[in-house]
């Protein structure tokens, strides 16, 4: 028990070692520490869990996923490595793809061995486009770019890499010595360049001298400025004023277009206002028109309604009635009805024709003269000019119409009537009554 | 200096998701423990 326990305490110490370099960013440090302390204790979950994770951040999937299933498989419960798995297989698909990234990892190694190393980097280079942490490609990535000589990317592809893992022992190296190639390089440039410069110096040579050199920074930045200013001064005095005047010059015909359109527009509006004038002066007309048209209508049918007034009185027996209607009544305007009843109105007229011409004068006179003997004068002339309405030349309501006038004092018209009766009608009893009543 | 088939020779083949299963079932996980019991019990069986 004691062995044991000694065995574990000395894991546990590996373990911390493990995590100090985790958290420092130097993994395969981590990778070490934590290996040795499974090595004395395989039961300590969390050295095992935290290996897993380590191999995970390098890119090497399968080894995090070895770890932590064996982690279950010592204590399933209250395990950390649940939850990584759980979130590794989740989702299908990102699983594959991790899969898909080792095999080709796998496969440029075999290009590389092969003497295919430009498919080696082909392949290596995509994979490390979108896997920067997968370390063991970039190491690999970067020897081949070694190999070739082609030193910057080598450089960028390791510096990538300790941005992974700190103190990659491998990317390190490559790193040095890369370093020490550009470093010779850059001397073999150097020397170049100095070798080609040993030349003659000519008259017109410029010695620049070194303190020119420092200041060059700040010159080219003051040279920038200047060239801003003389730009934005350009723009302002000499592109803006033409640019200007040619937008005012094309706003000036837009607005000449549009006065001339404008014009036009009015005339058409005062040829539509004279029309508007014309078509309601039609308007009234053909109103006028259809107003007549109605006074027309009604006042036919006015005389329908006095041609049935009359034939009621007429077989009630009241003629005086019947001639009364009959004064007043429009024969012209009555028609036969043209209908399936074929009705014909005609005998019916000439039968109240016949009788109101005959009875009709005489009638109406004797009504006057109930209206004259009561002293109503204005009915008594109404019935008399009804009765002379019917026949123009029926002498005894000529002179009772006289009489009621100059009972009007109406004695102009009176004497002008009395005249007539004595002048047309001159041998009749009317006539010498007249002349009683003028006198003269 | 690089010698590049040399510095390949150290690359091995990354372990693939595929292979984790039988990874898992052979893995080795015998700790020192393990290994001082299985030494105390061949030396007890070499005292028999």
């Amino acid at each position: 028990m004691l062995r044991k326990r000694r065995l574990e305490r000395i894991s546990n110490s590996y373990y911390n070692l493990g995590l100090k370099d985790a958290e420092a960013r130097n993994l395969s440090g981590a990778i070490l520490s934590l290996e040795k302390a499974l090595e004395f204790n395989k039961n300590n979950i969390e050295a095992r869990n935290l290996l897993g994770l380590v191999n995970f951040e390098i890119g090497e999937v399968a080894k995090a996923l070895v770890c932590w299933v064996i982690s279950i498989n010592i204590r399933a419960e209250n395990n950390r490595a649940e939850y990584f798995l759980y979130t590794l297989q989740k989702r299908q698909e990102v699983l594959e793809n991790y899969d898909q990234v080792l095999q080709k990892y796998n496969q440029a190694l075999i290009y590389a061995k092969n003497d295919n190393e430009d498919l080696a980097i082909l392949t290596l280079s995509r994979i490390f486009e979108t896997n920067k942490n997968y370390v063991r490609a970039g190491n690999l990535l970067a020897l081949l770019h070694i190999n070739k000589e082609d030193y910057v990317k080598a450089n960028k592809t390791l510096l990538r890499v300790l941005t992974v893992d700190k103190h990659n022992p491998l990317a390190l190296r490559y790193l040095n010595y890369i370093k020490g190639q550009k470093t010779s390089l850059d001397t073999e440039r150097h020397h170049l360049k100095e070798a080609l410069s040993h030349r003659k110096l000519e008259d017109d040579d410029v010695i620049i001298p070194n303190t020119y050199k420092n200041y060059l920074g700040l010159q080219t930045a003051i040279n920038i400025g200047l060239g801003l200013l003389i730009g934005c001064a350009a723009m302002l005095f000499i592109y803006f004023p033409t640019n200007r005047a040619a937008i005012n010059n094309a706003h000036n015909i837009e607005l000449t277009k549009l006065s001339e359109k404008l014009n036009e527009e009015n005339l058409n509006v005062t040829e539509l206002s004279k029309e508007n004038a014309k078509l309601n002066e039609e308007l009234s007309k053909l109103k006028e028109a259809e107003n007549t048209g109605e006074e027309s209508q009604t006042y036919k049918l006015t005389q329908y309604e006095t041609l049935i007034g009359m034939l009621d009185n007429y077989y009630k027996g009241d003629f005086a009635r019947m001639s009364d209607l009959y004064s007043g009544f429009d024969v012209g305007v009555i028609s036969d009805i043209d209908d399936e009843n074929k009705i014909a109105l005609s005998p019916i007229i000439d039968m109240i024709v016949s009788k109101a011409g005959s009875e009709g004068p005489k009638l109406l006179l004797d009504v006057g003269d109930s209206h004259y003997n009561t002293g109503d004068y204005e009915n008594a002339l109404s019935y008399y000019e009804k009765s002379l309405k019917i026949k123009a030349d029926y002498v005894p309501a000529l002179l009772k119409k006289a009489e009621t006038l100059s009972a009007l004092s109406r004695n102009e018209e009176a004497d002008s009537l009395f005249g007539e009766i004595i002048v047309n009608y001159p041998d009749t009893q009317e006539a010498a009554k007249a002349k009683e009543i003028r006198g003269y | 200096m690089i010698k590049f088939e040399e510095e390949l020779k150290h690359f091995k083949p990354s372990l693939e998701i595929s292979a984790v299963e039988d990874t898992i079932i052979r893995s080795d996980i015998t700790d020192l423990n393990d290994i001082i019991l299985e030494l105390l019990k061949n030396e007890g069986k070499e005292a028999e």
